[in-house]
């Protein structure tokens, strides 16, 4: 636009704008001037305060390109200013600390304005390395942010410091961990150390138990001694093999300790070992001797043992003494005793087994010779006039074949080929009666004393004749053994099975033995004669007083008896003959023959007796005639009829088998049993609960099977005797 | 009339014996012999062929057992009434002529009277038994037995029973039978007790020899 078209007042106007215009630029620079003095006042102020300050203060961009760096910055890293801002921030900080720092940039420009005080490890321009403690902060511009300023602390003394600090720690740390690690060490090696022996204790402990528990409670007895033999240790265990205290037995020698033929044995084996200096090169380590040896106990007896002993030797090997485990074999030996008396015994009674089969054969030829000879002799007697002479020589052999006969039924008792007849037998009783008898043939020169005194009578089962042979023949046979005088005792007791006697077997006191002894003071018998005792034909009598026979009797029916018989002799000691023989109860019911009673002492009649059994009939009939009956027999009820009516008025008794065969005349047989009205009847018939004798009738008794004959003519005569007093009235 | 002689046939392996018999008994004048052998078996053909009243027989005689014999003829001929001889008194021997049916048992040893006697007495329809064994005969009810009859004694005992008394019988002690048989001593003291109560045998020797004797155990 162009003034002159401009009027004044527009001019004016202008010029007032101007003028106006100029005072506000006036104003303007006017403050323009003061604000550029107070800034460069300012400038100075931060300038030296940046050039002066010890900190180190920057300025980088966004990217982190330094753009300024006060003198303190360029002093502490070396390079000059205009190096210095074309460097970054990777030249600057260590690379390890990269990543810090620019994770620090990150958050600036992410908008977090403020944070922490970080320290980065930076590089000189030497290399050397400067530790700083950053604080930095966005400066923005217009609102828009332009770069970063910093100040960096040097930090590399208190770092040198805390590194020095640290390293000085961990020094410590180390040292102390190391000699943590030597004490942990030396700690652990004392544990394993400690640990260690207490293994060992406890396994030396342990051991020692064991072995006390071992030498102290084992049956066995452990010892030791010296070289000398002398004891250096006992187990405990020898109070109970010997009866002596550890104390005791040590203080005893060996010859003490052993019964002597077991010392000589013992002292007999170590004398074969070499000279004490050859010892340990000649004996090997592994040798050890094993011996039976019989030891002492403190109560007088004696106990087997078993002894095994080695060298003893110290930790060099050299041997110190012996050492020996002594075992009680008693109970070994004593089974060894058993089966070896066994043995004996068996071989002893297989002899006089052997021995009495041979005596029954030459007995059965025997009899039967004598039988021809007594046979023949009879006979001519009977041919021959009684007062002949011819006739007392018949006699003479005849009694000479008797004696013989007798020497043969002698071998019969001791083959015990005879039967006997058993009962219930008081062993004391019977005892007394046998010595009452033999008391008169003794001789005034021996003393008899019998004692059978026994607390309660003992009872056997036995033959009592037989039993009473044995007594008579063991009393001879005494009072033979003392020619010239003596004392003979008799004793009868319940029998202890531990007696000492040389009794066969193993005595089982169970239910209970009887024991009888004859003792004599004798000549006794040599271990010979006394093997031989009981042979038949074996004597040392001289020839003619006696044939050897007496105690193979006594033998052979004592063995029968089921007991058994010993002997324990001396020479001039006399003789023992014992005599076990198997107690019963007082009273027992044996089986044991009844005499037959005697006949009715008048006459009574004819005895009719129908049993079908024939051999059954024939044995009634014997006994019945044994008793002095008269029997006529019918095997079945038609005979038995027929029979009746021949003798019909002779019948004075009917025994009648109620099952007697009925083949005709039912009514025959029921007309006898009629009968019984006016003789009395006995029926026969099975066995029954009730006893025999029952009456039926008046006249009629039951006899039931089984019977014996005793009990047959028992109940005729009983029948018969009733009948006879009947009649009487 | 003279009544008929006992009609007799002997038999017995011993001539003498027999010999004398024969005249002893020949002699008689109510007894006739009618043969004479030496064994059981020609016994039994004699005796079928002649049926004799009375057969005196000999136990002990070799060959066929005189028993077989006896329950032969018993069978063959009823008639004829047997007497057994023997040299000695067996209750074995008893049992078996009761059980035979045998009218008498005589033994050798006896004078030959009584073997007169027996044969007239068994010939009269009664029977001859010795009076000690005459009065243990049991009237039963299948006839007569021995009273104190033997059984077989062995066959009473159980196996195991047995079995003890075969080890006892060897010799064995009761401790080492326990082991052999895997039981206790005290079951094995039990089987002894039994075994021995049952035979009636009170002592390990007379075991061993029972043992022996019933082929249980070798000698």
């Amino acid at each position: 636009m162009n003034d002159a078209g401009k009027t004044k007042a527009e001019l004016i106007a202008e010029l007032e704008t101007l003028r106006a215009r100029l005072r506000e630029l006036e104003s303007a620079e006017a403050e323009h001037e003061r604000t550029e003095r107070s800034l460069r006042e300012s400038e100075v102020k931060y300038r030296r305060i940046f050039e002066n300050a010890n900190d180190m203060i920057y300025t980088h961009d966004l990217e982190g390109n330094f753009t300024s760096a006060n003198p303190a910055t360029v002093r502490t890293y070396g390079y000059p200013m205009d190096e210095f801002v074309r460097l970054d921030i990777s030249d600057m900080v260590a690379p390890e600390y990269v990543p810090i720092a620019m994770e620090n940039l990150g958050k600036k420009l992410h908008g977090i304005t403020y944070t922490e005080p970080y320290e980065l490890l930076t590089l000189a321009k030497d290399g050397s390395h400067v530790w700083v403690e950053v604080s930095s902060c966005l400066i923005s511009e217009a609102g828009r942010p332009v770069s970063v300023q910093g100040i960096l602390r040097d930090i590399t003394e208190r770092k040198r410091a805390e590194e020095a600090l640290r390293r000085a720690r961990d020094e410590l740390e180390m040292r102390v961990q190391e000699r943590t690690a030597e004490l942990t060490a030396a700690n652990r090696q004392l544990q394993r150390e400690i640990a260690e022996h207490r293994r060992t204790e406890e396994a030396l402990r342990e051991s020692e138990r064991r072995y006390r528990l071992l030498a102290e409670n084992v049956t066995d007895v452990i010892w030791t001694t010296d070289l000398d033999l002398r004891f250096t240790y006992i187990s405990p265990s020898t109070t109970r093999l010997r009866g002596h205290s550890v104390r005791e037995a040590m203080a005893q020698t060996l010859d003490e300790m052993l019964v002597p033929a077991s010392y000589k044995r013992a002292i007999a084996t170590f004398e074969e070992l070499p000279p004490r200096d050859r010892l340990s090169e000649e004996v090997d380590p592994l040798q050890s001797w094993t011996l039976e040896l019989e030891v002492t106990r403190k109560d007088g007896g004696t106990v087997w043992t078993e002894v095994k002993t080695s060298l003893l030797r110290d930790s060099d090997g050299c041997p110190v003494g012996l050492l020996g485990i002594t075992r009680d074999i008693s109970e070994r030996k004593r089974a060894e005793a058993e089966r070896a008396e066994l043995q004996e015994q068996l071989h002893q009674a297989q002899k006089m087994e052997a021995v009495g089969q041979l005596s029954a054969g030459i007995a059965h030829d025997f009899s039967n010779l004598l039988a021809v000879v007594l046979g023949h002799a009879d006979r001519a007697k009977r041919l021959t006039p009684a007062d002949s002479a011819i006739a007392e020589v018949l006699d003479a052999i005849e009694q000479a074949g008797l004696q013989a006969m007798d020497v043969a039924k002698s071998l019969l008792t001791f083959s015990r080929s005879v039967p006997t007849a058993r009962e219930s037998v008081n062993l004391s009783a019977l005892v007394e009666d046998s010595t009452r008898l033999l008391r008169r043939m003794l001789p005034a020169s021996i003393a008899s004393e019998v004692d059978a005194s026994c607390e309660a009578p003992l009872w056997v089962r036995a033959d009592s004749t037989q039993l009473q042979q044995v007594i008579l023949n063991l009393l001879i046979n005494a009072r033979d053994a003392m020619p010239n005088g003596g004392r003979l005792h008799v004793s009868v007791c319940q029998a202890n099975p531990d007696d000492a006697i040389d009794l066969p077997g193993g005595a089982d006191p169970a239910p209970g033995w009887a024991r009888i002894e004859v003792s004599d003071t004798g000549v006794g018998m040599s271990p010979e004669v006394r093997s031989r005792v009981f042979e038949p034909f074996f004597t040392t009598k001289q020839r003619g007083q006696g044939a050897g026979l007496g105690l193979s009797i006594v033998h052979g029916i004592v063995e029968d008896h089921g007991g058994r018989v010993g002997v324990r002799s001396e020479v001039g000691k006399g003789s023992t003959f014992a005599i076990l023989l198997p107690c019963i109860e007082p009273g027992a019911k044996v089986a044991s023959p009844e005499a037959m009673p005697a006949a009715a002492p008048e006459p009574t009649g004819v005895i009719l007796l129908a049993e079908g059994h024939r051999l059954l009939r024939e044995i009634m009939v014997s006994a019945l005639r044994a008793c002095g009956y008269e029997v006529v027999q019918a095997g079945d009820g038609s005979s038995a009829i027929a029979r009746y009516e021949e003798h019909r008025d002779d019948v004075g008794l009917l025994i009648l088998d109620q099952d007697l065969p009925v083949q005709r005349g039912q009514d025959g047989l029921d007309r006898l049993r009629a009968e019984a009205g006016r003789i009395p009847v006995i029926i026969i018939s099975a066995g029954a609960d009730a006893a025999s004798g029952t009456r039926l009738g008046d006249r009629t008794v039951q006899l039931y099977r089984p019977f014996t004959m005793p009990e047959l003519c028992r109940l005729v005569r009983q029948v018969l005797d009733v009948r006879a007093g009947q009649e009487g009235r | 009339m003279m009544p008929k002689p006992i009609a007799i046939l002997l038999a017995d392996d011993h001539a003498m014996f027999r010999v004398m018999l024969e005249a002893c008994l020949g002699s008689e004048p109510d007894m006739k012999v009618l043969a004479s052998v030496s064994n059981a078996e020609e016994a039994v053909a004699q005796a079928i062929q002649l049926s004799p009243d009375i057969l005196l027989m000999d136990i002990d005689m070799p060959g066929l057992l005189c028993f077989d014999a006896a329950r032969t003829i018993g069978a063959r001929c009823p008639d004829t009434r047997i007497i057994f001889l023997s040299a000695f008194f067996h209750d074995q021997y008893i049992e078996q002529a009761l059980s035979v049916g045998a009218s008498g048992y005589v033994t050798k040893s006896e004078p030959p009277s009584s073997l007169i006697k027996a044969v007239r007495t068994v010939a009269s329809g009664a029977a001859y038994y010795s009076p000690e064994v005459a009065s243990r005969i049991v009237a039963d009810l299948e006839g007569p037995r021995l009273a104190a009859e033997r059984h077989t004694r062995a066959s009473t005992l159980t196996a195991r029973e047995m079995e003890v008394l075969r080890y006892l019988a060897r010799g064995m002690p009761k401790q080492e039978i326990a082991l052999t048989m895997h039981l206790s001593v005290n079951t094995v003291n039990r089987h002894t007790y039994s075994l021995m109560h049952k035979l009636d045998i009170h002592d390990r020797v007379e075991l061993a020899r029972f043992a022996i004797r019933e082929g249980l155990a070798e000698a």
